[in-house]
């Protein structure tokens, strides 16, 4: 028998999931539990522990094997939006709900569950295997609502956190699996980049998605065909520091990715771990690279994607790692470097208006060089 | 005899994407076309990006060998949100 208390920061029990990683390599995955009492985990067997809160506003906390019976406190995020570091690290430093307007930007992902602050996202619905599209699947994924909250969400009342690129106009299509929920089909992917491209004349994609280990060629085909119409992928890079995998690996996406801030994670935090590895390379003074991510020359760029605070209802909701993060962080970076680029907007639809996009946004990035598999720039507004 | 090589070409069938190659406009009825191979199954996809089948090697040989570079053939693999 193993037991947990989870407290917020008033002291109450709060509902939490727990995540137990066995010494074994096994992991339990827990929810709603008040308090934790796990009948045939004893305290020897656990490894590392991680929770998170289901209520609003709380960091994830991580820590080795505490004594059974412990009590945790989860610290409370703090309401400092509408900016976070992510913006300044950019160079963003005021609120502006028109950033990035006149551009279109795309995204891809599993499913988006819309909340109020992001009512104004174009929700296409979810492709079939056959290239329809009908109503969203609706699965416990909020992976998609992250990267549309970070690329555009508009309501920061209650000391929320605003989009990098609020004023872009977004069109989101849920690429998932039938079978396999958690995953993305790629040939779903593969329709969604060309219906976004062609039919929504999308100027940027993203898909935070990938680690294909074989390169599929049908997958470069879109995306061939979506640059020929004007149209930048952006990727996520992958997230266990092995070499870069599919999409990104592909030298004909832009690969983000991501970089964490010093100190803006508190000691419990997973991202206070990532701050003090070893692989977390230092950058411009402030900043670390994320050590997690994969890595290969054809990684573009390094974008906030490490300890972000994603909102929800206009509150700051919970901490999020990850090239995910860095990816659509990338995607508005770049869509309001072009939003006031009016060679850029009065541009034609094909591959001279990806050059356009992308020589702008290597213009105005700072190049770092922290070794050989570590070439890329880090962009700023 | 049979049904150990019935056995073994059970184990070798795979999950493949047959799509178009790029530049090559579009193959008319590549759904049909790949259908009518013994032993093929097209279990998704479409015209534009192409087809989820299942298929052997032995067979996938063929194909290549039909459409003679107008086709790409992928190990089908899922994508992971990162």
């Amino acid at each position: 028998m193993y037991e947990l208390t989870i407290l917020n920061h008033e002291g109450e029990q709060i509902t939490t999931t727990l995540y137990l990683f066995l010494n074994n390599g096994e992991s339990i995955q827990l929810k709603d539990f008040r308090p934790f009492r796990i009948a045939d985990v004893e305290e020897k067997d656990i490894d590392y522990i991680q929770i998170k809160a289901f209520a609003l506003g709380f960091w994830r906390h991580a820590q080795d094997a505490p004594p059974n019976g412990a009590t945790i406190r989860l610290q409370r995020i703090e309401q400092t939006g509408p900016i976070g570091w992510w913006h300044r690290a950019h160079g963003i430093t005021s609120s502006d709900i028109n950033r990035g307007q006149n551009i279109k930007i795309g995204v891809i992902d599993l499913c988006l569950e819309i909340d109020e602050s992001l009512q104004h996202i174009n929700n296409l619905g979810q492709i079939d295997p056959q290239g329809k599209l009908k109503e969203m699947n609706i699965a416990e994924h909020p992976h998609g609502r992250y990267c549309c909250s970070l690329l555009a969400n508009k309501h920061t009342e209650d000391g929320g956190f605003e989009g990098i690129s609020p004023g872009s106009e977004v069109f989101f299509i849920g690429a998932m699996d039938e079978t396999d929920m958690s995953r993305l089909n790629p040939l779903q992917v593969a329709t969604a980049v060309l219906k976004l491209s062609r039919d929504y004349q999308c100027d940027i994609i993203n898909i935070s998605a990938g680690d294909i280990d074989k390169q599929p060629q049908f997958l470069l085909s879109v995306i061939l065909q979506a640059r020929k119409a004007g149209t930048v992928i952006v990727v996520a890079g992958g997230n266990d520091s092995k070499k870069l995998n599919y999409p990104a690996a592909f030298s004909e996406v832009v690969t983000a990715v991501a970089l964490g801030k010093k100190g803006a994670c508190p000691p419990s935090s997973p991202g206070y771990e990532h701050e003090c590895s070893k692989q977390a390379v230092e950058i411009e003074d402030s900043y670390y690279y994320w050590p997690n991510n994969d890595f290969g020359e054809n990684v573009d760029y390094i974008a906030a994607g490490a300890g972000i605070i994603d909102t929800l209802d206009q509150t700051p909701n919970v901490d999020i790692y990850g090239t995910s993060y860095a990816s659509p962080m990338l995607c508005g970076i770049l869509a309001s470097k072009l939003s006031k680029n009016s060679t850029y907007l009065s541009c034609a639809r094909d591959i001279s208006r990806v050059t356009l996009a992308l020589d702008e946004l290597k213009s105005t990035s700072i190049p770092l060089e922290l070794g050989d598999d570590m070439q890329f720039s880090i962009p700023v507004l | 005899m049979v049904i150990q090589q019935m056995q073994t070409e059970r184990r070798q069938l795979m999950t493949y994407v047959i799509a178009p190659a790029y530049g090559v406009a579009s193959i008319d009825n590549l759904r049909d076309e790949l259908s009518s191979f013994n032993g093929v199954k097209v279990i998704a996809g479409n015209e534009s990006v192409g087809y989820q089948v299942s298929a052997t090697d032995k067979v996938l040989e063929k194909i290549k060998n039909t459409f003679d570079g107008k086709v790409t053939i992928d190990e089908f693999q899922l994508m992971k949100p990162l």
